[in-house]
C-alpha cells in the first residue's frame, strides 16, 4: 500500500503560502488556457453553424471565398431552374443571388470595424432557414432599407430598428433585426441586392448564389450539371463543406492558442518544481523516517510526485472556475479570410474542462518529476541526519 | 545446536568516504546478542553507534563483514527487498521522534501497517493496542506538536511495536527529553522487554540506561572495546563475545 493521500494533501495544507501562490500561477495559466479555447470553440460553432446542410453555395470556379467570386446573370438564369432545386409553396425556387460587401462601420464607442453588408433577395430568408426576422420587419425592395442581423446590436450605434446607418454612398434605413441561430449572419446587415448593386456602382452581378436542394436531390449531379454546363459553368458545394473549409481560421487559432498555453505551462511547471523542490528539501528526514519504517524508494517517488499532481489539479480547476465568466460572453472577432467583423459567444464546454484537468495534472508531472526522484534517491541514512 | 541470535554481526566495517578523507565508523565488530535480550550501545560522540544501528536495522549497508538478523543474513540485500524486510523485522525508535508532523498519533502508529497485509479494521486495533501498551489511547487524535516530548516518544513506541517485529532498535531514545520522561520511556522498554520478550537495542548516552540494560557494549572510534554486564538482568553477556 501506497504512503496515504491525506499526508500529501495536509503537507500541501501547511506550507500555505508556498502551495498558495503555485497554486495562483498554475491557475492563471489554466484560465488564460480555457479562455482561449473557448473563444476556440466558439469561433468554430459559430463557423459550422452558419451552414445549412441542405443548402449549396454557388462560386466562380478556383473562388475559395465569397469575397474573391462573381457571379452574372446569364450564368444564375440557366441555374435557376434546375430540377435539384427545391421550390417554395407559392412555386419559385429557392435560390439566392447575394452580394456581400465590405463597409466600414462606426462602433458605438470609438473605432470602426469593417461588417458585411449582404446584398440579397426577400427569398434569402427562405433559403437561410435559420434567419429569423425578431423585430420590425424584413427589408422592402428598391427604398434603400436594411435589416441588421441581432449580433451587431449594441455594438454601433445605429444598429436598432428605427435608425439610419450610414455607409457606402448613402443612408440606409433600418426597419427590422434577425438572428440566425448564433452563425455568422447575425453579424451582417442585410440589405436590397439591387441597392447594393448601385451603391458598389460595378454594374449588375453577383458574388455568390445560395440554394435549397429538393429533398432526395443528387448531391453529386447537381454540382457536376452546374460545373460541366456551358452556361453555368461554375463551382458548387454544400454549405458544410464550404464552412468547414472556412474553419481553418478557427484551427489556426486553436494553435496558437495551444502553443501560448504551452508557453505559460512551461512556466507553471518551472514553479511547481520549486515549489516541490522545496517540498522535498523540507521534509528529507519526513522522507528518511518513511524508508526506513518500509516504504519502498518507488512509493516515496509516486508520494511526491501524486502530491505535485494534486497541487496542480485542485489550481486546474481553480482556474477553470475562474474562467467559468466568459461562458456565453459575446464578443467580435476579424475575420482573417474576409476582414470583416464577426460576433460570437466564448464557449466553456465539458471537453475544454476535462483537458484543462488534463493539462494541469500534466504541469503537474512534468513539476513533480524531478523532485520526486530526487526524493526517491535520497540515501536513507543520510535523510535520517538532516533531523 | 546452534543459538538463535537475534543480531549476529561478523567482522564487521563501514567505512564512510568523503572527497579525499576515509572514515572507519566501524571497524571489525563482530557481536552476537542472543533473543529477548536488552542490550545497550555506548560510546563517545562519534564512536560508531549509530552506525552499528543502522546496519542492524537495514537502512545502511557493511562496507564488509556479514549482518544477520532474525536468523537472516541482509547483507547484499537489494534497496527494496531490504525495505520490505525492514517493514517485517524493525521498529525503529529515534531521539527525535520522527512522527510525521502532519499525521494524528493514530496514523503515526497505522503507518507501518499500511506495509501489512491488514485491512483497515485490525490496523485499527492494533494501533489501539499499541497506543494502549505505550498509555496514549486518550491521545489519538492528537497531532505531534499538541504531545509533550515524553509522549511524542512513546507514540514512536508504539510505531515501533505495531507491527510486532523481530527486534527494536532505539537510537538515543532519551537524548532529547527531561530525567522524568527518560526514566518513564526506560521503564517502558524494560517492560516491552520482559513482558513481551522483545529483543531492543538502545544506543545511549545516558549512564541511568546501564541500571536497565543485561549487556552494554562499548565502541570507541569505531572499535568495540568492551562488553559489560548491565545492572537490569542477570549476567548474560557470556553468550555475547567480542573478537578484537
Ligand atoms: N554519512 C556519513 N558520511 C561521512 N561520515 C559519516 C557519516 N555517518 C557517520 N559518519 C562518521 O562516522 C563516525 C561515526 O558516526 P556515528 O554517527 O555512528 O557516531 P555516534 O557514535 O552515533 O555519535 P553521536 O553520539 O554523536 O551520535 C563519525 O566520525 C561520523 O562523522
Ligand atoms: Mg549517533
Amino acid at each position: 500500500m501506497a504512503i496515504p493521500l491525506k499526508y500529501n494533501v495536509r503537507s500541501l495544507l501547511v506550507r500555505r503560502v508556498s502551495t498558495g501562490m503555485t497554486a495562483g500561477g498554475i491557475a492563471l495559466v489554466v484560465a488564460v488556457f480555457v479562455v482561449t479555447m473557448a473563444m476556440v470553440a466558439g469561433l468554430g460553432t459559430m463557423i459550422s453553424d452558419t451552414g445549412e446542410s441542405d443548402n449549396m453555395i454557388v462560386l466562380r470556379k478556383g473562388a475559395t471565398t465569397e469575397t474573391y467570386s462573381a457571379i452574372n446573370l446569364d450564368q444564375f438564369e440557366a441555374m435557376k431552374f434546375l430540377p435539384q432545386i427545391r421550390r417554395d409553396p407559392a412555386g419559385n425556387p429557392m435560390i439566392s443571388p447575394e452580394l456581400p460587401v465590405q463597409v466600414l462601420m462606426r462602433r458605438t464607442h470609438g473605432s470602426s470595424d469593417n461588417i458585411v453588408v449582404r446584398g440579397v433577395l426577400p427569398i434569402a430568408l427562405e433559403v437561410h432557414s435559420k434567419v429569423h426576422i425578431i423585430a420590425g420587419r424584413m427589408f422592402r425592395p428598391a427604398l434603400g432599407e436594411v435589416t441588421v442581423g441581432k449580433g451587431l446590436v449594441g455594438r454601433y450605434a445605429d444598429a436598432k430598428v428605427g435608425s439610419t446607418m450610414h455607409f457606402g454612398r448613402g443612408a440606409w434605413k433600418v426597419v427590422g433585426i434577425f438572428s440566425a441561430g448564433g452563425s455568422s449572419f447575425e453579424s451582417e446587415v442585410w440589405a436590397d441586392i439591387h441597392n447594393v448593386q448601385d451603391d458598389a456602382q460595378r454594374g449588375a452581378y453577383y458574388a455568390a448564389v445560395r440554394l435549397k436542394m429538393a429533398p432526395g436531390a443528387d448531391t453529386d449531379a447537381l454540382i457536376n450539371r452546374i460545373a460541366d454546363d456551358p452556361r453555368i459553368n461554375l463551382q458548387a458545394e454544400t454549405e458544410p463543406e464550404y464552412y468547414k473549409e472556412q474553419a481553418v481560421v478557427a484551427r489556426q487559432m486553436n494553435w496558437l492558442g495551444m502553443i501560448v498555453a504551452i508557453v505559460m505551462g512551461i512556466g507553471a511547471v518551472f514553479a511547481a518544481m520549486n515549489t516541490m523542490y522545496a517540498a522535498v528539501s523540507a521534509r528529507t528526514s519526513e522522507i528518511g523516517t518513511l524508508r526506513a519504517l518500509g516504504f519502498s524508494p518507488g512509493s516515496v517517488l509516486l508520494c511526491f510526485l501524486i502530491e505535485s499532481v494534486i497541487l496542480a489539479t485542485a489550481a486546474g480547476a481553480i482556474g477553470i472556475l475562474l474562467a467559468m465568466p466568459i461562458n456565453g460572453f459575446s464578443t467580435t472577432f476579424g475575420n482573417f479570410v474576409t476582414f470583416s467583423t464577426m460576433a460570437f459567444n466564448f464557449r466553456v464546454t465539458f471537453a475544454i474542462m476535462l483537458e484543462a484537468l488534463v493539462f494541469s495534472a500534466l504541469m503537474g508531472v512534468f513539476g513533480g518529476w524531478l523532485p520526486a526522484r530526487q526524493a526517491m534517491r535520497m540515501r536513507v541514512v543520510e535523510a535520517l541526519r538532516r533531523s | 545446536m546452534d543459538v538463535k541470535f537475534a543480531i549476529d554481526l561478523e567482522h564487521v566495517v563501514r567505512i564512510y568516504r568523503r572527497d579525499e578523507f576515509e572514515v572507519r565508523a566501524l571497524d571489525d565488530v563482530t557481536i552476537q546478542v542472543p533473543e529477548g535480550r536488552f542490550v545497550a550501545i555506548m560510546g563517545p560522540s562519534g564512536s560508531g553507534k549509530t552506525t552499528m544501528l543502522n546496519l542492524i536495522a537495514g537502512i545502511d549497508h557493511a562496507t564488509s563483514g556479514r549482518v544477520s538478523v532474525g536468523g537472516e543474513e541482509i547483507t547484499g540485500m537489494k534497496e527494496r527487498d531490504l525495505a520490505a524486510w525492514r517493514a517485517r523485522h524493525i521498529g525503529l525508535i529515534f531521539q527525535f521522534y520522527n512522527l510525521i508532523p502532519v499525521l494524528t498519533a493514530f496514523e503515526n502508529v497505522e503507518l507501518p501497517l499500511l506495509l501489512t497485509p491488514l485491512d483497515k479494521a485490525e490496523r485499527r486495533e492494533h494501533v489501539e493496542t499499541a497506543l494502549r501498551i505505550v498509555g496514549l489511547a486518550d491521545r489519538m487524535d492528537h497531532y505531534p506538536r499538541q504531545l509533550s516530548g515524553g509522549q511524542e516518544q512513546r507514540v514512536a513506541i508504539a510505531r515501533a511495536l505495531v507491527t510486532d517485529p523481530t527486534i527494536v532498535v532505539a537510537d538515543e531514545p532519551t537524548g532529547d527529553l527531561d530525567a522524568k520522561s527518560a526514566e518513564e520511556i526506560l521503564n517502558l522498554l524494560t517492560d516491552l522487554n520482559r513482558q513481551f520478550n522483545r529483543t531492543i537495542v538502545m544506543v545511549t548516552h545516558d549512564p541511568r540506561a546501564e541500571r536497565f540494560v543485561d549487556t552494554v557494549y562499548r565502541l570507541d572510534k569505531g572499535i568495540l572495546v568492551g562488553i559489560e554486564d548491565g545492572k537490569g538482568g542477570p549476567a548474560r553477556a557470556e553468550s555475547a563475545q567480542a573478537q578484537a
